[in-house]
């Protein structure tokens, strides 16, 4: 039988019947197939945090050992000014300190605005939160020995971690026979100030 | 609700019965004058999409038993459509059964082909069908309907005569091996019970010799004749089928006999005549519809109709069932992830409890391991320019006149060499950009050769000499001289004098860039 516009007015009825009834299936199934991978995705994200629960508290006992065993050390290294917010009036204060004990002609300073640490990576640190402020030094020295006692002298203030990422030296004049009531050479010096700022964990979950 | 109404027409009166999963309802006699058609309407115009199945019991019937030449599919049915035109141009009622084959050589293929002669006798009945938009499923004629009846009645009867008092008259059928192969129709006049035993004798006896005449069967052949004596009326006609007729036996079967054959309910047998075929028409789909399809047109859509609504009822339960699983599945998750929470909140409290007698810490546990770990690196890591001053200063001491002017030291991911630049650029110290990987020291030495004659060959030996001692030193991976007092290189123009009033060169500077071993 060959089907003609006025065999498509009497099947009008049960085509729409059929293509609402499809449709809606359609939609139902796909909606419901979403749901179910929604659900998947939050079982399996609420199953990890199961696991990392349980395996906290079975780990409790070590963490508890490993709370009193680096705690110590820990404070140790932020009362050296390591760990915790930079703190740049110690870093002059002891400059102005070591300057002072080392009897030199003074240290000019430009230090840059905070950054991240870009070797935290190679420290197996990228997550405890490591910045560097970059300290510019320009210093006056008699001798080069004398560039060496400075940083001794610095670092043994314990005004904070730094790293000396370059230095360079020249000669202040071109007299053969340096003295030592003088500036002989000029050092350029570049410090990289190291903080590490771990984040506040509550113990609470 | 019924679902079929089945009409049986026939010269004088339709006679009609809805149907309802096969049960039957009440017959309804409808005589062909106009109050007749009036109460055909009035039932009509009762049913709404119900499909309407006629069968037909008239004397303008035709009935051919023929043999084509073997075939299938579509050339089959090209062949009978060609044969049923040529046998009956003026009807377009017609269709044909197959019977078997010949047992021949040719083993053709045996037909039964058969017409309803005059569509006048029906045209008026279906109008009306029309006219009240039911869909007519299919137009038969009786006794093709008559067929399983007589398989039920005198099963593996060789040759079957089914003789039936109708409305229009007595039908004689005749069956072959249980296929029809010829029926008629003809009129009794005698209301006598003995006059009308005589009629039927005689219409037997004739229908013999038709038969004969035909070649259906022979004389010599047995005829079982079978009596559908509903009303008891035909007694002696047994005896006198056997008296008069040779080779020839009548049976007799009462209602309750032909109820229980048949397997028809007994209110049926006892209703009017039709009844009975009408019963088998409802049961089964028959066979043999004569129906030109601009009569079943309407039917067809009807029926496509039902597929689709069926196709949305089969979709709509097989996607209910789909969403019930699906709405099980997400039920499940939600339990599942329900439990996983407790879980989680259970392990959570017992480690607050747990870990309330902690001593008091400033960050986790791992972050303390961390920063600890992470400070001794550091210092394992650190580097001053301390080691590389040592030594350059130890190379000096052996090239006393190789006089420094500038020293330069860097402990980073790109060496001087990498740089390029002597010294760094004035400004405010910026970032690394990016990541590096692989810090290592570097240093370059700036210097001058002291005292200086203007003798280049021996300047350049002494840079050779210094450059090359520095290499030797255990912590020096490489040495480039990227400075002399005098290029000599073919790339670059080269000028000067060799008159002893021109001024001479007083220095002779150099450069050197050192890169230290990561052990150093």
């Amino acid at each position: 039988m060959r089907i003609t516009a006025r065999h498509l007015e009497s099947l009008k009825a049960p085509l729409a019947v059929l293509a609402v009834v499809v449709v809606a299936s359609a939609a139902a199934v796909v909606w419901t197939r979403a749901e179910i991978a929604n659900n998947q995705r939050a079982l399996s994200a609420q199953e990890t945090l199961l696991k990392e629960a349980r395996n906290r508290f079975q780990r409790s006992g070590e963490e508890r050992d490993l709370i009193v065993r680096f705690l110590g050390p820990y404070q140790e290294l932020r009362s050296r000014g390591l760990i915790g917010p930079e703190q740049r009036i110690n870093w002059l204060e002891a400059l102005r300190n070591t300057n002072q004990q080392a009897r030199m002609f003074g240290a000019e300073y430009q230090v840059s605005t905070q950054q991240a640490y870009p070797y935290a990576q190679e420290l197996n640190a990228a997550r405890l939160g490591m910045a560097q402020s970059v300290m510019k030094l320009n210093l006056q020295l008699a001798h080069e020995g004398e560039l060496m006692r400075f940083f001794r002298h610095l670092e043994n203030q314990n005004a904070g971690a730094f790293d000396i990422n370059e230095c360079v030296l020249e000669r202040a004049s071109a007299a053969d026979t340096p003295f030592s009531a003088q500036p002989n050479l000029r050092a350029e010096c570049e410090l990289a100030w190291i903080t590490i700022n771990p984040e506040r964990v509550e113990r609470n979950p | 609700m019924a679902d079929k109404l089945l009409i049986c027409v026939s010269a004088e009166q339709a006679t009609a019965a809805l149907s309802r999963r096969g049960k039957l309802a009440q017959c309804q006699v409808f005589r062909n004058d106009d109050r007749g058609a009036e109460a055909f309407d009035r039932l009509l115009a009762q049913l709404r999409n119900v499909p309407v199945h006629v069968m037909v019991d008239v004397v303008e019937e035709d009935y051919r038993f023929e043999m084509l030449p073997h075939a299938s599919g579509r050339d089959r049915s090209e062949l009978i459509e060609r044969r049923l035109r040529q046998l009956y141009r003026n009807t377009p009622y017609c269709a044909a059964l197959p019977q078997g084959r010949d047992s021949g050589k040719r083993r053709d293929d045996q037909y039964l082909f058969f017409a309803l002669i005059n569509p006048d006798l029906i045209e008026s009945w279906l109008a009306r069908i029309r006219v009240h938009d039911l869909p007519v499923a299919g137009v038969y004629l009786l006794p093709v309907l008559a067929e399983p009846l007589a398989q039920k009645l005198a099963p593996g009867t060789p040759n079957l005569l089914l003789v039936a008092q109708h409305p229009s008259g007595l039908r004689l059928t005749f069956f072959r091996h249980g296929k029809l192969r010829v029926s008629r129709l003809t009129r009794v006049e005698s209301t006598d019970p003995r006059g009308r035993v005589a009629a039927y004798t005689e219409e037997i006896a004739n229908t013999r010799l038709y038969l004969h005449a035909l070649r259906a069967m022979s004389l010599d052949e047995h005829l079982a004749v079978i009596a559908l004596d509903r009303d008891a009326s035909l007694s002696g006609l047994e005896q006198a089928v056997a008296r008069d007729i040779s080779n020839a036996q009548a049976t007799r079967l009462g209602s309750a006999e032909i109820a229980k054959l048949a397997g028809v309910p007994e209110p049926v047998v006892h209703d009017v005549p039709d009844a009975l075929y009408l019963h088998l028409l409802g049961a089964q789909p028959p066979r043999g519809n004569l129906a030109p399809e601009l009569v079943t047109e309407r039917f067809q859509i009807y029926q496509l109709r039902r597929a689709l609504y069926a196709t949305a009822g089969v979709a709509a339960v097989a996607s209910v069932a789909w969403l019930a699983l699906n709405a099980y599945q997400i039920y499940d998750l939600r339990s599942e992830q329900a439990h996983a929470v407790m879980q989680t909140a259970d392990y959570q409290r017992r480690y607050q409890e747990v870990t309330r007698h902690f001593p008091a810490a400033p960050t986790s546990a791992d972050n303390l391991v961390q920063a600890v770990q992470t400070a001794e690196r550091m210092n394992s890591i650190k580097r001053t320019p301390e080691s590389a001053m040592i030594v350059v200063g130890r190379a000096l001491e052996q090239f006393p006149n190789v006089y420094l002017k500038g020293f330069g030291w860097k402990y980073a991911a790109r060496s001087y060499d990498a740089d390029g630049t002597a010294r760094r650029s004035d400004g405010p110290p910026q970032a690394a950009p990016g990541t590096p990987q692989g810090r290592r020291q570097s240093a370059f030495v700036e210097g001058e050769i002291r005292p200086f004659n203007g003798d280049y060959r021996a300047a350049l030996d002494t840079i050779s000499s210094f450059a090359a001692t520095l290499r030797q030193d255990a912590a020096v991976a490489e040495v480039n001289v990227v400075a002399l007092p005098l290029n000599v290189s073919p790339t670059m123009a080269l000028s000067g004098s060799t008159t002893e009033t021109a001024a001479r060169a007083t220095s002779a500077p150099f450069r050197l860039n050192i890169a230290f071993k990561p052990t150093l």
